[in-house]
């Protein structure tokens, strides 16, 4: 009789403990250690359950961690921290970082969501037109001169833009303002506002 | 806004309508869309202009809203003109 032994990838509890020792020291998730390391978080998830991950993972956590591979593999050797970081090494684990690192991150992380809605919005633009072919010919392009002509005007002060507002804020002189319209057109290169406010006058109140 | 003797007048307004939301959606910088006659929902205020002035329109909105970075907002024509208004809304008093 022949037996088939299932096979798996190779695990080792002791891996794990001292995985997830160091991550929770560090108050690290495995989604911190995938975005830290640059693996897949299946990856990260994985190796906190003792599957060990493959060997540049390995290098990448064992780095990311600042800890040696050989530690983390066996626990015998002694690596930066060995596992369990004292304060200094847990402010050097780059948990901290100066203020402009953690812009330039954070410009990343945005930039990131700010391509994969650029993505999104270009696969909905070639579904769309492909969906239906006559928005082609809806869709316009102004020319150069059109452009050129059209900020002349603007700057000349021939544009108008307006807006209103329904106001129902008494004045000091016993007026109620009810409509407010603002207009504003460039002059050169500055804005004028323009303003006009109609009101009603209330009957003020006898006490 | 005075050209050639006439005017243009122009509503820059929000929409609830899904396929005119998803046709802005798909535009590109600087392109615009013809998505129906201007007179569908301006009969009152249009008095026969022509498609040219359609076209000189969307340029002066266009133009506008490349003064400023965010997609499809028109800096003069839409920004300042309702923030200036917003504070209108909000004072407690006016000096009329």
């Amino acid at each position: 009789m022949t037996s088939v032994m299932p096979i798996s990838k190779p695990s080792d509890p002791g891996f794990a403990d001292r995985l997830i020792t160091t991550l929770s020291k560090a108050g690290m998730y495995p989604r911190d250690l995938a975005e830290l390391a640059g693996i897949s978080q299946e990856a990260a998830e994985a190796a906190t359950r003792g599957v060990f991950p493959s060997a540049p993972e390995l290098y990448r956590i064992a780095k990311a961690l600042r800890v040696t591979m050989e530690w983390l593999v066996s626990g015998e050797e002694s690596g930066t921290g060995a596992g369990i970081p004292n304060f200094e090494e847990m402010v050097d684990l780059q948990r901290w970082q100066e203020v402009e690192e953690f812009y330039h991150c954070a410009d990343g992380l945005i930039a990131k969501d700010v391509r994969e809605a650029v993505d999104l919005r270009r696969r909905l633009r070639e579904e769309l037109l492909e969906s239906d072919p006559s928005i082609v010919n809806k869709i316009k392009r102004p020319t150069t001169e059109m452009i050129a002509w059209a900020k002349e005007q603007l700057f000349q002060g021939q544009v108008c833009g307006i807006d209103g507002t329904l106001s129902r804020s008494p004045s000091l002189s016993g007026g109620r303002a009810r409509i407010g319209v603002a207009a504003t057109t460039y002059q050169g290169d500055k804005i004028q506002r323009v303003l006009y406010v109609s009101y009603r006058r209330m009957d003020r109140r006898r006490h | 806004m005075s050209h050639t003797g006439g005017w243009i007048v122009g509503v820059i307004e929000g929409s609830k309508n899904v396929e005119l939301l998803n046709a802005g959606e798909l535009l590109d910088r600087g392109e615009y869309l013809d998505a129906r006659e201007l007179r569908v929902d301006l009969m009152e205020y249009l008095r026969g202009k022509s498609k040219e002035v359609f076209d000189q329109a969307a340029a002066i909105v266009l133009a506008d809203a490349s003064h400023q970075a965010m997609r499809g907002f028109p800096l003069l024509l839409d920004y300042f003109a309702m923030a200036r208004c917003s504070v209108l809304g909000r004072v407690r008093s006016l000096n009329l």
